[in-house]
């Protein structure tokens, strides 16, 4: 499986947290925008699942 | 009594003559078998005279049976060699295991079982793919036939095809019968057959008025019921809203073993014509399906697909592209048929055929990662780093899988690993997702995201939304993710 080669040679990154910074994070922190589900992407998914009537009974040979 | 078994070199004459029982017949399907067998340096056939198929005899006790001009109930079975075998060769093979290995078992190319049907004879038919012949970047989603010629166990890897009989099913059924053998046997069932595919799909629709002969086709109600009647659930998606995506389901799709049924309509006459989505070639080009702001997720796009074309043969290139029809894009597929026909198609619809207990889809997984990677970009900024590119690539996987491929995972640290590997509890399928950002044109892991497929997403706006697990490929990732100290998600 293609996708599971994630797990094979992982190059690794040196980015360092320093104290301070790592003192900002927690759950509670995540803000409002983030929880609003709007836009062109996520009107344009739930189009792709309206189906119509027409669509339904359109023949395939 | 005479020898079941006859051997052949591989020509069109002979492939023909085996086809068509020595008549003096065509059709499109030879040439392009032939040509792709061809390609794959196909030297000679064995040919097993009298061979029972269960797919080709349900169709007889349904329907052959009762014609008045009988048929067999026995098919022919062809395999292809790229090997020159004698019958010399052969015998030997009959008794000498490690012989058989060296002639028969390295260069099996697979079969093609032959009905007694002049009209539509290419009955279930199982070739490897074209990567068996060269290097290039194809991803298929196949599954291993075992074969038994004369005690001889043989194996091929590929996906059944066959020709479409118009007596007991249509395009769309023959599209779906090849989409449902794989998944029915990863899933532990025994393959339905192109009459059950036609009796489920028209139990409770029927257009014309008659189930057999099936010539008036199917519409998408009676594929979508003929997939629910054989156990799956059929995932459905409209091509038009947003092409990007929609490219990106079918290689999500693909890339999880679930063979899709495409539904296009042809530009030149507005026919309806279903195939079957084996396999797909990326293009060497990153593109965005989703940005926000400085947030953009990329993933490969894909240009061409394997299909199986009843009408044509199995793992046939199509390329897809995008037009701008009075401002609206559509999705086309450009198809090259024998004789230098390009045929051009409108694509309308994909359906997937899901295992029953997956609630989710590929499309709920992209919107969740999306969520989560619009999270993880906001933490990096409250940690003063840059923002960067986001790439990713998803698909539903077994459990199992990923479980062991963590346990082989050096990389991963030790301790860390023990923990999450007594601790996390998952269903048999995940919803997998990668998350990468690139450097110096190499794609760098950053996190896997583990998610639960078998409840719908009830709060899309939460981006832990059915997240069971974070497997960190970073320690500062893991620094961030371990912070968070989010609950019931196990992070590694």
């Amino acid at each position: 499986m293609r996708n599971l080669k994630i797990f094979e040679n992982i190059q690794k990154i040196d980015i360092k947290i320093s104290s301070d910074d790592a003192k900002e994070i927690s759950v509670e922190m995540i803000p409002l925008e983030f929880k609003e589900i709007k836009g062109d992407f996520f009107e344009s998914i739930k189009a792709m699942s309206s189906i119509t009537k027409d669509d339904l009974q359109f023949v395939f040979k | 009594m005479a020898s079941n078994i006859s051997i052949h070199n591989f020509s069109y004459n002979e492939l023909q003559k085996l086809v068509f029982n020595n008549n003096v017949q065509s059709c499109m399907q030879i040439h392009y078998f032939f040509n792709y067998l061809e390609r794959l340096s196909a030297k000679s056939i064995i040919v097993e005279n009298s061979y029972i198929d269960r797919h080709y005899i349900q169709e007889y006790q349904k329907y052959y049976s009762l014609c008045f001009d009988s048929k067999s109930n026995k098919c022919k079975r062809l395999h292809f060699f790229s090997e020159d075998i004698s019958e010399d060769n052969f015998d030997q093979c009959l008794i000498d295991k490690n012989y058989s290995d060296k002639i028969l078992k390295n260069n099996y190319l697979g079969f093609m079982n032959i009905r007694p049907i002049n009209s539509v004879p290419i009955g279930r038919t199982v070739l490897v793919t074209i990567n068996k012949i060269d290097s290039q970047e194809r991803i298929f989603t196949t599954t291993t036939y075992p074969v038994h010629l004369a005690g001889i166990e043989l194996w091929v890897d590929g996906l059944a095809f066959q020709q479409q009989d118009m007596a007991v099913g249509a395009c769309a059924t023959t599209a779906i019968w090849a989409s449902l053998q794989k998944v029915c046997k990863d899933n532990g069932k025994r393959a339905v057959t192109p009459l059950d595919i036609t009796t489920n799909g028209t139990k409770y629709f029927i257009t014309a008025g008659r189930e057999f002969p099936a010539s008036d086709g199917l519409t998408l109600e009676q594929c979508l019921e003929a997939i629910r009647g054989s156990g799956f659930a059929p995932h459905l998606l409209k091509a038009d809203s947003n092409l990007r995506l929609f490219r990106e389901s079918i290689k999500i799709n693909i890339n999880s073993g679930i063979p899709a049924v495409l539904l296009m309509q042809r530009v030149s006459d507005g026919v309806g014509h279903a195939v079957c989505i084996v396999g797909y070639k990326e293009t060497d080009q990153y593109i965005p399906f989703f940005s926000e702001n400085d947030i953009k997720i990329f993933s490969s796009d894909i240009n061409k697909i394997y299909i199986h074309d009843d009408r044509l043969g199995s793992y046939a290139r199509a390329t897809l592209y995008e037009i701008d029809d009075q401002k609206r894009l559509k999705l086309m597929l450009k198809l090259s048929l024998p004789g230098g026909i390009e045929e051009e198609w409108i694509v309308k619809h994909v359906i997937f055929p899901l295992y029953e207990k997956i609630r989710t889809d590929e499309v709920d997984q992209v919107v969740r990662l999306t969520h989560f990677v619009k999270f993880f970009g906001y933490l990096l900024k409250k940690i003063n780093l840059k923002n960067i590119n986001y790439y990713s690539d998803t698909c539903i996987i077994k459990s199992g899988d990923i479980l062991s491929k963590i346990i082989s995972a050096e990389q991963l640290p030790k301790s860390e690993k023990i923990q999450f590997l007594k601790t996390i509890h998952l269903p048999r399928y995940v919803g997998f997702s990668n998350i990468y950002f690139k450097e110096t044109d190499k794609l760098i892991p950053l996190f896997s995201l583990l998610y639960d497929t078998t409840d719908f997403v009830r709060d899309r706006s939460d981006c832990f939304s059915g997240l069971l697990g974070i497997v960190c490929h970073q320690d500062f990732v893991r620094e961030l993710m371990s912070r968070l100290h989010l609950q019931n998600i196990v992070i590694l």
